[in-house]
């Protein structure tokens, strides 16, 4: 079970969706806090729903507050990069080059990438930390105390 | 009347500690309020959070004096009786309590300012994984309240936030460290009342270090840090051997 929930992890590296900032999140799991990983990503997907609603909201009003628009995603980008959510950072970044070019057509193709992007890491992130917890704290506690 | 001196918080650390006169020491702030030694004990030692939020810049300090300032404020009228009782104490117990103030007083105070709750959460555990706690702000200003309040020994500064910003708010607290009053942040708008009325009682001479955490954009370069008076940068994300090698250097 171990082995299945390593192999599905190292695909999430292979395949992009995470990087190594997720690595880092890892080391900081131990005895005393053996769920942090998991933790981070309840509150990143719980804040960020926030933001994919206020920028959804926003966009279907039809006024292109470019500036308004580029501060969310700056909140965006800037959990998804603590996470290592790499997929989603990246389509963050587009979003706000179009922001700045006044490209609202790009905006939303990004915009509806970006959220495809990131129902697709929730759910793989969800079946990773199910799986880690049924096999057991050996898998997600790296250190010792 | 009390007949205790009182000992005066200078950077946190107690003047003179070894007080041994068998009565209870009586820590003086500024602000006029006095603070039982034994309610600072107390506070400081169950402190469960590792650090205490900031709301509107009216938020709790994590500063000991402050916190116990404000209990003891309250009750100084009708305290009076209470404090004498303590007057009996044995100065073994007053070399302890100094030990433990000493120790609680030499540990480096740092204030995290960022309004993004996943860096927070993920800081705040890098942190604490290096054997440090960390007091939050979310805004410029919230910062500039805590700094204002208590004497921090080093500040993680994110660039970009709203209400103030990490590059003006370094500003304003370079402007308070080289005037010695907070005119500039006022004149930008801070409040007032906040910035005088909850003033630390001895203001550092020592340059506050202050590290910005900047997403290394063109508006968050590392000149434009520089430029406004930060010390140095972590570039984002924030990682634990970014924040170990910023503590090797400016904590001391």
């Amino acid at each position: 079970m171990q082995r299945q929930v390593a192999l599905i992890k190292q695909s999430l590296f292979d395949q992009g969706y995470l990087d190594e900032q997720f690595m880092e999140l890892e080391e900081l799991q131990d005895d005393a806090n053996p769920n942090f990983v998991e933790e981070v990503s309840a509150l990143y997907f719980k804040d960020s729903a926030r933001l994919i609603n206020n920028i959804d909201q926003a966009l279907e009003r039809g006024s292109f507050d470019f500036n308004r628009l580029d501060n969310y995603m700056h909140q965006f980008k800037g959990s998804s990069t603590s996470i290592g959510a790499s997929k989603v950072k990246t389509e963050c970044t587009k979003f706000r080059e179009y922001c700045r070019a006044g490209n609202a057509e790009g905006c939303l193709r990004t915009f509806h990438q970006l959220k495809k992007e990131h129902s697709t890491l929730r759910k793989k992130l969800e079946h990773y930390f199910q799986l880690a917890r049924q096999a057991g704290p050996k898998e997600t506690a790296r250190r010792p105390k | 009347m009390l007949t205790t001196s009182p000992i005066k918080l200078i950077n946190g650390f107690v003047a003179d500690p070894s007080n041994n006169t068998g009565q209870s020491e009586i820590v003086q702030v500024e602000n006029g309020g006095y603070v039982d030694e034994t309610k600072l004990e107390t506070s400081s030692g169950h402190c469960p959070e590792s650090a205490h939020q900031y709301e509107n810049g009216n938020g709790r300090c994590f500063s000991k004096e402050s916190e116990s300032c404000s209990s003891s404020q309250a009750s100084s009228e009708g305290g009076t009786l209470e404090m004498e009782s303590e007057l009996t104490v044995s100065s073994q117990r007053e070399e302890e309590k100094a030990e433990t103030n000493l120790k609680e007083s030499s540990k480096p105070k740092i204030l995290l300012v960022e309004d993004n709750k996943i860096n927070i959460m993920v800081a705040k555990s890098m942190m604490k994984q290096l054997g440090h706690t960390m007091d939050i702000a979310n805004n410029g200003v919230e910062a500039i309240n805590a700094i204002n309040r208590s004497s921090y020994d080093l500040v993680l500064m994110d660039v970009c936030m709203p209400v103030l910003d990490g590059l003006k708010a370094t500003r304003l607290i370079r402007s308070y460290e080289e005037s010695g009053n907070w005119n500039a942040a006022i004149e930008a708008g801070v409040d007032k009342e906040i910035l005088e009325n909850e003033q630390v009682c001895v203001r550092s001479t020592n340059r506050l270090p202050i590290i910005a955490m900047t997403a290394n954009t063109l508006a968050e370069s590392s000149e434009e840090c520089y430029a406004n008076g930060m010390d140095s940068f972590i570039s984002k994300p924030v990682t634990l051997q970014k924040l170990r090698e910023c503590l090797q250097q400016y904590l001391h």
